[in-house]
């Protein structure tokens, strides 16, 4: 698979089972009886972007375009930096 | 129900237009469902997630979204979304909704104006040289290259930080900037923010998920609703008249940043 459908494939499957969790926990909560599956629901959602970065990166070392394996890597150090950040704020 | 009808329809404007749908999730989250600024910037972000990676899917399967621009812009709009998500936990309410109405003004004036570069000139071969297809106008392998790289970067520290400080999807700013500044072509500009936007939303919505702010049941609402209306919004892109509804928006977006304006000062 190429660059673009990788990547389009892991955004949708992401997406989807994280959405299909918010549909469930959402009953689930509206019920009274957890929030944890609302939650899971959210994490897997807000991480689907990340994951299609390191998808992309994943294409662009086997296709070996050094200067984008470069800028992809320096994104990923990035968005880790935002996450170390934000947990110890 | 209301709010996911709503969000239904955020998604679909979100997904016509390469905008993340938070510049209507905050003033109905605020006003309609009275949640303060901070709490409805977090469920925004969630619902920009949704919006973002439902349109970003078909737009990168279909290669109109460029990948390799979008992770080289994301470098220094993540920075910007960092900071401006550290820097809105100290701000006041109603400094962050005053914020927010002047990018309404900002998006609505663009949009007003459509100053859409249809022209993107000669084009050099070298490593900001890509080319796209798109079947719907008739476009197949047309080249173009990314003029103003350095200083287009320096320019989404800015948006970067707009978004995560307003929970606004950055998108109003990056399209006209990728496509006017950049010289790259309108529908690869759009579909290019659509990607982008999921990325600069994680980086705000992760602070404030850690924070523990995203208020859960109507971050879900706006997330499932959004992701329907980005879905259908993408598959009705190709086929609509943008130009004219591009008109209707804008004046709606001056009426929000004026009702916002209002809220801000404490008169709604």
């Amino acid at each position: 698979m190429s660059l673009n459908s990788e990547t389009a494939w892991i955004l949708k499957a992401e997406t989807s089972v994280g959405l299909a969790l918010m549909a469930v926990g959402l009953v689930l909560s509206i019920a009274g009886i957890t929030d944890l599956l609302l939650l899971a629901g959210i994490i897997i959602l807000i991480f689907a972007p990340v994951m299609g970065v390191l998808v992309s990166t994943k294409c662009l070392l086997q296709g070996k375009e050094r200067p984008w394996i470069r800028v992809a890597a320096l994104l990923i150090v990035i968005l880790v930096i935002g996450m170390i950040i934000s947990y110890y704020k | 129900m209301v709010l996911m009808l709503i969000a239904i329809g955020a998604g679909i404007v979100g997904a016509l237009f390469g905008l993340g749908g938070g510049i209507i999730f905050i003033p109905v989250l605020t006003i309609l469902f009275g949640l303060d600024a901070t709490e409805a910037v977090a469920a925004s972000l969630v619902g920009i997630v949704a919006t973002s990676t439902g349109s970003a899917t078909g737009f990168v399967k279909k290669g109109l979204s460029n990948i390799r621009l979008g992770m080289l812009l994301e470098i220094t709009t993540t920075i910007g979304a960092i900071i401006g998500a550290i820097i809105a936990s100290y701000l006041e309410n109603w400094i962050l909704l005053i914020l927010f109405s002047m990018v309404m003004l900002y998006s609505g004036f663009k949009m007003a104006v459509s100053p859409e570069r249809t022209e993107i000139g000669e084009c050099r071969e070298n490593e900001l040289t890509f080319e796209y297809s798109d079947p719907a106008s008739g476009v197949e392998n047309r080249k173009y290259e990314v003029r103003n790289i350095r200083s287009g970067m320096a320019l989404c520290t800015i948006a970067g930080a707009v978004s995560s400080m307003t929970g606004v999807g950055g998108g109003s700013i990056k399209v006209p900037l990728m496509n006017i500044y950049m010289h790259v072509p309108i529908k690869v500009a759009s579909a290019t923010s659509s990607y982008m936007i999921g990325i600069t939303a994680f980086s705000g919505a992760i602070i404030y998920l850690i924070m523990g702010t995203i208020p859960l049941q109507v971050a879900a609402t706006v997330a499932i609703g959004a992701y329907i209306g980005a879905v259908i919004g993408t598959r009705i892109a190709g086929r609509t008249n943008a130009s004219a509804l591009k008109r209707y928006m804008s004046a709606v977006f001056f009426i929000i940043a004026f009702v916002m304006v209002l809220k801000a000062g404490g008169y709604l």
